[in-house]
């Protein structure tokens, strides 16, 4: 089943990937040591930006990414192992079964109390943070972190293994190499952060400056992220390419500032699309053209949505529809107003 | 003695879900003699969308879950054409039939491979590496070949969902997360070329479903019949029916209806309502959802889950796949954690070929005419003051509901209403399945169906894995072993469809 090394450059080359990306990258990409690894944090997500992720084919496959560049040590929702196993999975390297019933015992025995970079004299320490934090560690985290009351023992998010959200990001952020915030909800508090913000959600960037963390971050939005956008950033870091960020933390190349980098400017009905003639404009919902006088937020969203489009059918091949051509208006699910700043979505008549 | 575990979290499921298990001796027999399943993340989403414009509850409630955005979007559309007195042209109560078959095909697909199936295979010595590793193996497992076949099963089932979900962006937009359902139908046009694209796409998913989604499925039954006699439940299965079949919603391709036991009987929306007793929540117990509040309350007493626990005339039912299949009539060879993995696969082909027929001559896609408008506006009325609606559809995993109280304006300068929202209520279907106890402590679906489940390794409890994830639960699920012998007591963490 695993491919080698090899073997993946071979079919990236027959199957276009090559033509995406520069090949260099991929082999850069793919030169590192082995096994980078990556722990995947799911805080208040609905899941969709992992269900996205599902669907990466234009840069390359998800089976690709599992079985070839990245060692996913916690990931809830595809991990095999359940319980104990998955969370001490995300901690140390590979431990071996008798290891972890012997991990199971002190845990049990410690319960929330126990520290992660603690040597436990005589006993295996299988949550070898040090040896972990030593090789270097990715952090992506999905979803929002809302706060939580230390006296309570309710908590409005629990990842498991008697962790809260808002822990177990502060211990892992802390030593994590680098931090991957995907989707809107992690990046900028999303959906959960809306007034009332009933539970004092927060994203990434908020909650480091809160904890008085300073980290290397990427922001990569999206209601969900599109699963391209993450590929495509990661393959960067792990070829130890430099991601160039813009004003909202965001890599530049894809989100951006500058004017010709809005949805508006590379739409279907930007005016620059149709010369001599002014773009149709829909007057109703459902009508064909701009859908500006609708709600349309493509003049404040900053993404390539128009040209990558969504929901590719092969290597190298763009997605099969977005928003717009949807005759949906852009909601702007990629700003760091979304959704408050950016409701009412529909608009006019 | 009794041992008190929880599986913490339960992996494999979209969200966050812990359940705990107390496992004791019976007849010579170690099994589960109780359960308790918690929602162990909460966000408040019925309170974010209050004050909100009509409008923008499709875009926001679709949010709730990344696996079956469809489904609220679809839910949340007929609540507001219920409380508008609105209706969607042919053309868009098809197209917004054929992205929600889509996306349940994508999720039982990702179910069944990605999710289940890795309880019964011993991939170890395929891939060992993570997150494939580590993982439980036990003795029953299939291992060799058999397993082999499996794993490569589960690398074609990436590419197969991807295209379902490919599939529904056709006329959804994108997916997950769609954008083109509105109340008053799909913004989205039919044209000729993309129903092509569709009918590629679903061929190569038919093939698939046929020749290796259903006989796996069928397989799987076959060689672990054991687990047709584990995980019964309640006995008791319910379903608002989906895939409407006329603009008046009359005729379904799955009926609404419930299973008390006996025979399938009517279903009456009147007498649901949501218990608190055992959630973190301080608003009254026993509310109808159309008069339904949540008020969050962390500190509460004796209470073990972020979700309600709902009801039908006070009594526990079961709903998904199997739910729906029995009360068509599609399925009735009994209620276990196989019947539910079966009636899954089988009713993921039933939706494919009611998309399009084998020959293409008919189905929803024959059925669109291209041109035709699939759109139209509603027109809010201004009386009664407030508008009330019902959204029942059902999720890939069952029935799903939203209920609004609308208040209708005139903002100045205009002449047409607009909305606002002044009460959002939603009942999940995993809240029903993996719903805590009632007021009448009676335990849920799940709770009921774990018990007396037989665990014949207590380091590895694969039996307990296999029925929870029988069920689908939506939620990030973990199961925790509590031991009495322990220090501190261990507490459980998976949830889904958590609001
Ligand atoms: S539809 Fe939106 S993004 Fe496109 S031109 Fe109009 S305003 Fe700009
Ligand atoms: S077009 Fe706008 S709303 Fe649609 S995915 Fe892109 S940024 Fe989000």
């Amino acid at each position: 089943m695993r491919l080698s090394r090899r073997d993946f450059l071979k079919i990236a080359g027959a199957a276009g990937i090559t033509s995406v990306l520069p090949l260099d990258l991929i082999q850069k990409a793919m030169a590192g040591n082995g096994d980078p690894r990556v722990i995947w944090l799911q805080g208040q997500s609905c899941s969709g930006c992992s269900v996205s992720l599902l669907n990466s084919v234009k840069t390359t496959t998800i089976d690709d990414i599992l079985l070839n560049k990245i060692n996913l040590g916690y990931h809830s929702t595809l991990i095999a192992a359940a319980g104990d196993l998955a969370i001490k999975g995300a901690l140390g390297p590979h431990p071996n079964l008798t290891e972890l019933a012997a991990f199971e015992n002190q845990w049990l025995m410690e319960g929330p109390d126990l520290k992660f970079d603690l040597d436990k004299d005589g006993r295996v320490n299988l949550i070898d943070f040090n040896a972990l934090c030593k090789q270097g560690y990715i952090l992506v985290v999905e979803g929002s972190i809302p706060a939580e009351d230390a006296a309570c023992p309710v908590k409005f998010c629990d990842i498991g293994g008697h962790l809260s959200m808002e822990e177990a990001f502060s211990i892992l952020s802390q030593k994590a190499d680098r931090i991957i915030a995907l989707g809107t909800c992690a990046c900028y508090g999303g959906i959960p952060q809306a007034v009332p913000n009933p539970t004092g959600a927060k994203g990434v960037s908020d909650k480091l400056i809160e904890l008085g963390y300073s980290k290397p971050l990427i922001n990569i939005p999206g209601c969900p992220a599109h699963p391209d956008w993450f590929v495509l950033t990661l393959l960067k870091v792990l070829a130890g390419q430099t991601v160039t960020l813009d004003s909202k933390g965001r890599p530049a190349d894809l989100f951006g500032d500058s004017s010709s980098q809005r949805v508006h400017a590379k739409c279907l009905f930007h005016p620059s699309r149709w010369p001599g003639s002014a773009p149709p404009q829909a007057a109703t919902l459902g009508d064909y053209g701009c859908l500006e006088s609708l709600g349309c937020k493509g003049k404040n969203t900053w993404s390539n949505c128009p040209v990558l489009k969504w929901n590719s059918g092969g290597p190298g091949q763009n997605g099969v529809n977005w928003c717009v051509e949807a005759r949906s208006p852009c909601c702007g699910c990629v700003e760091p107003d979304f959704p408050d700043g950016k409701t009412p979505f529909i608009t006019g008549s | 003695m009794a041992t008190t575990f929880t599986i913490d979290p339960i992996t494999r499921i979209e969200g966050h879900l812990k359940i705990e298990v107390t496992v004791d001796t019976v007849d010579n027999q170690l099994q589960v003699v109780d359960a308790r399943s918690c929602g162990v993340m909460f966000r408040g989403f019925e309170k974010i969308l209050i004050n909100h414009d009509a409008f923008d509850a499709p875009i926001i409630s679709q949010r709730i879950c990344g696996v079956c955005p469809v489904s609220h979007a679809m839910a949340s559309c007929l609540s507001l054409e219920n409380a508008f007195g609105a209706t969607p042209p042919a053309n868009g109560r098809i197209l917004r039939n054929l992205v929600l078959g889509a996306n349940y095909i994508q999720s039982h697909i990702l179910h069944f491979y990605h999710l289940a199936a890795l309880d019964y295979i011993n991939t170890q010595s395929i891939l060992d590496m993570a997150p494939w590793a580590p993982r439980f193996t036990t003795p029953d497992m299939l291992s060799g070949a058999p397993a082999e076949t499996f794993v490569s099963h589960y690398v074609q089932a990436l590419t197969i969902r991807r295209k379902a979900h490919q599939m529904g962006a056709l006329f959804g937009g994108k997916l997950p997360h769609l954008a083109s359902f509105m109340p008053g139908g799909c913004l989205d046009v039919a044209s000729t070329e993309k129903i092509a694209a569709f009918r590629a796409l679903l061929d190569e998913i038919k093939q698939f479903i046929d020749t290796v989604f259903v006989p796996d499925t069928q397989a799987l039954k076959d060689l672990f019949p054991q687990y047709s006699q584990i995980g019964l439940g309640c006995g008791k299965l319910l379903a608002y029916g989906v895939f409407d079949l006329n603009e008046a919603g009359t005729s379904k391709l799955l009926a609404r209806g419930r299973y008390d036991g006996t025979s399938v009987e009517p279903l009456d929306p009147a007498v649901i309502t949501e218990d608190v007793k055992y959630s973190w929540f301080s608003s009254p117990s026993g509310l109808n959802p159309s008069v339904g509040e949540t008020e969050a309350d962390r500190y509460k007493e004796g209470a073990y889950s972020w979700t309600k626990a709902p009801r039908y005339n006070g009594q526990v039912y079961e709903l998904g796949p199997l739910a729906r299949m029995w009360v068509n009539g599609d399925y009735r060879n009994g209620i276990s954690a196989m019947d539910r993995l079966m009636a899954r696969a089988l009713e993921a082909q039933k939706i494919a070929y009611a998309m399009d027929s084998a020959d293409h001559t008919s189905g929803w896609l024959n059925e669109l005419s291209v041109g035709a408008p699939s759109y139209t506006k509603p027109v809010i009325p201004t009386a009664p003051a407030l508008l009330n609606g019902i959204g029942l559809t059902e999720a890939p995993r069952g029935a799903l509901g939203h209920w609004s109280t609308i208040n209708p304006y005139i903002p100045a300068g205009s002449s047409t209403a607009k909305g606002k929202i002044l009460r959002y209520q939603v009942i999940t279907p995993t809240s029903w399945n993996a719903s805590p106890r009632d007021d009448q402590n009676q335990p849920g679906p799940l709770e009921q169906a774990l018990i007396g489940t037989p665990v014949a390794d207590i380091s590895q409890p694969v039996e307990i894995l296999r029925v929870i994830h029988s069920f689908d639960p939506c939620l990030a699920c973990s199961v925790h072993l509590l031991r009495p012998d322990r220090k501190k007591p261990q507490t459980v963490v998976q949830t889904g469809c958590c609001l």
